[in-house]
């Protein structure tokens, strides 16, 4: 493998990292959609005070 | 400083809250937007934060809204309480004023939508207002930021002076002296719970059981409240609600009568009531809606959507093409190059290229809220929902769900009735949420190019019908009873606001943006890991020696019966449990096609039976893991939520199995 095989390797690699992170910190995220209707917008990944 | 922002549903708290803050809340034009509650710093003042509240009628806690409400008030000792009240329609949004006084707590009312009132003919004297209310009043119109400065001013000066309402005693006669009497009698209680006595003595008179329990009152003392509760009913000739509700729209109507000049009928509401004998009316509501809804999806994936959506796909083409010739003039490796070509473009492109039709999906869909016409439709669906054991309240959480399950899961806390919340839970994820768009769209450009807005249409329709189903045998199984009257206060029509529009298409194209490069690209890198190495991690010469191949076939024979039961389809599907839009990006990494010709590679696994068969498990099966978690928090176990996967799946594999059999029969 050469070095800029490497440095790609490196970069997807990163990008999967912080992509992989990303996601499960926001697991309980909606997907994608009718997020801004929602009463819950930007806060559905918090948990309801009980 | 904590300022609490309280008042009836659709009175513009959202909208004053924004221009408190500065923040883009999404403001609906249907009320209960609001169900729970949100801070934010007032413009200018960084130590001074507004909560904005559900809006609520009483502080009665029967709904989710009141709880929250009344909770904050009692619990999280705000220094203020900003009361908004609509002008338009101030009898009763003073009923919830009236109690908010009781509670002893600096507060200003905010007069909201006066140029309405004044556009129309009406005034209100606000110096006599104020001075028989005895608290501070100023006229504002949230929606123009107009009195807004003036009400944050006043606001913080009552606050910092800890300037109480003036007046609490709003009565006479015989509620005055069983109020008077219980809020003596249960003083020390109340000082214990840091509760207003006579708050809690209203409350206690009214039948209020959490307050009862609260103040942990001993026999003898329930009995001398009950005794003064039953001579007051007994010497008014009405019960304790209606004795207190009369003597606070007594009040009410004599504040009015001195103060209020009433407005005449306003033109948004002469026009309102003229279009809704029209939209609403008893034979034309429903083919409307479903003509209106026919139009968007014809405009979405027949004429806008489409077009654009190719031509974004062009620019994916193009850039992916760029890619390759520039990694093949460095010599990348080969496997190298396969990760970045045909794994992350061919994957994250296939779904990036859907963006256009999401965004013009919900640019109509968002013209319909904010117009006012979503409200009316879930009134125009309490008859049908009502036949399923559901209430009109329940359509706007599956009207959410044609976007996003999870949000549409979360907004059930509206729903008062807990049966009614379970069952609209359950039955939201049938709904083809946004994120099933882009294999909606794939494959019907693929095998049905002509008929593109019909069987989107078909499909939509479909997951309507086979929630009515569950409904209907979850009512007769599971969930018996009726369900509670759906009351909505219907808002005027409104021409909708660019910034409420745009900022809703924002939010969408960016939620859309953000899962295409995180989830949706997680998941490409892997199925491309698991379909260029074998177990041993060697490379593999062709996809069907792969260990996702081995995968694969294992699950395959679940789906022969469906006719489409080759380890591709069947490794699509899995992936979708992630997220939806992974079906098509999986596709693209399985056929190794960029993101312009996955429909004609998809020719090579379907035909167009078994498309439409896929399509239809797809619609049905299970929810995304996001979605099934949110049933997992919603109905409190893990069982309903591992319940309700098994359920969809085994409903989703019936469907398909009569579709592709009758498809089958029909082909001959």
């Amino acid at each position: 493998m050469s070095p800029v095989d490497l440095i790609v390797l490196l970069i997807v690699a990163l990008l999967f990292f912080f992509a992989a992170r990303y996601s499960w910190r926001h697991r309980n995220h909606s997907c994608g959609g009718d997020c801004s209707a929602c009463p819950y917008h930007q806060n559905c990944d918090k948990k309801e005070k009980k | 400083m904590i300022l609490g922002l309280a008042g009836n549903q659709n009175c513009g708290k959202t909208t004053l809250f924004n221009q408190l803050t500065g923040s883009n809340q999404h403001v609906g034009n249907f009320p209960g937007v609001t169900v729970a509650r949100k801070d934010g710093q007032i413009r200018g003042h960084k130590d001074v934060t507004v909560v904005d509240l559900p809006g609520i009628y009483s502080l009665s806690p029967y709904s989710n809204e009141e709880i929250v409400t009344r909770d904050f008030l009692l619990n999280n000792n705000p220094d203020a309480i900003i009361n908004i009240v609509d002008a338009t329609n101030i009898e009763r949004n003073l009923y919830l004023s009236m109690q908010l006084i009781e509670l002893d707590i600096p507060m200003v009312i905010a007069l909201n939508m006066m140029d309405e009132v004044r556009a129309n003919g009406g005034t209100i004297k606000i110096k006599e207002f104020q001075k028989q209310l005895g608290v501070p009043v100023i006229p504002i119109s949230a929606s123009k930021n107009e009195g807004v400065e003036e009400l944050i001013d006043t606001v913080l000066e009552v606050a910092e002076a800890k300037r109480a309402p003036r007046r609490q005693d709003f009565c006479s006669g015989a509620v005055h002296r069983t109020i008077h009497s219980i809020a003596h009698m249960v003083e020390d209680h109340a000082q214990r719970i840091k509760v207003p006595p006579r708050f809690a003595a209203t409350k206690l008179v009214e039948g209020d059981e959490p307050m009862r329990k609260a103040l942990r009152l001993s026999e003898n003392e329930i009995d001398m409240v009950m005794h003064d509760v039953t001579e007051m009913e007994r010497e008014l000739g009405t019960d304790r609600e209606a004795a207190l509700a009369d003597m606070r729209y007594s009040f009410i109507e004599s504040l009015c009568a001195s103060t209020v000049v009433k407005m005449g009928e306003s033109r948004e509401h002469r026009r309102s009531v003229a279009i809704d004998r029209v939209l609403t009316g008893k034979y034309l509501a429903i083919p409307i809606f479903l003509l209106i809804m026919m139009l968007i999806f014809w405009l979405t994936f027949g004429v806008i959507g489409t077009a654009l959506s190719d031509l974004l796909s062009l620019g994916i083409t193009a850039v992916t093409d760029a890619a390759d010739a520039g990694l093949t003039a460095y010599g990348i490796n080969p496997i190298v190059k396969s990760l970045v070509i045909d794994g992350v473009f061919a994957g994250v492109g296939s779904v990036l290229q859907f963006l256009p039709i999401i965004v013009v999906l919900f640019f109509f869909l968002s013209i319909l809220e904010d117009s006012g016409y979503m409200a009316r439709v879930a009134f125009v669906m309490d008859k049908l929902l009502r036949r399923i054991g559901l209430s009109g309240r329940s359509f706007v959480p599956m009207l959410i769900g044609f976007g996003c399950s999870v949000p549409a899961i979360m907004s059930t806390r509206t729903l008062s009735s807990e049966r009614d919340r379970k069952m609209t839970i359950l039955l939201t994820p049938f709904m083809s949420c946004s994120a099933k768009l882009p294999i909606y769209a794939v494959f019907t450009a693929a095998f049905f190019p002509k008929h593109a807005a019909l069987v989107m249409i078909l499909l939509y329709v479909m997951g309507i019908l086979m929630g009515v189903g569950s409904g209907l045998l979850m009512r007769g199984t599971v969930f018996h009873g009726n369900p509670v009257p759906f009351v909505m206060e219907l808002p005027n029509y409104r021409m909708p606001s660019a910034k409420s529009v745009l900022l809703l298409i924002w939010d969408k194209a960016r939620d859309f943006l953000v899962r295409a490069f995180t989830v949706i690209f997680v998941a490409t890198i892997i199925i491309w890991f698991l379909q260029t190495f074998d177990t041993r991690f060697n490379p593999v010469s062709s996809g069907s020696d792969s260990m996702l191949a081995m995968i694969g076939r294992w699950i395959a024979p679940i789906f022969a019966p469906l006719g489409f039961g080759d380890w591709m389809s069947s490794t699509a599907l899995i992936t979708g449990f992630t997220a939806k839009e992974a079906v098509i990006s999986t596709l693209a990494v399985l056929t190794g096609t960029d993101v312009s010709n996955l429909p004609q590679a998809l020719s090579t696994l379907f035909t167009p039976l078994t498309a439409f068969t896929f399509l239809t498990f797809t619609l049905l099966y299970t929810p995304c893991i996001a979605a099934v978690n949110a049933v997992r928090q919603e109905m409190g176990s893990v069982r309903s939520a591992v319940g309700v996967v098994f359920y969809q799946c085994g409903v989703a594999w019936i469907a398909a199995f009569l579709v592709y059999q009758a498809g089958r029969l029909v082909a001959g």
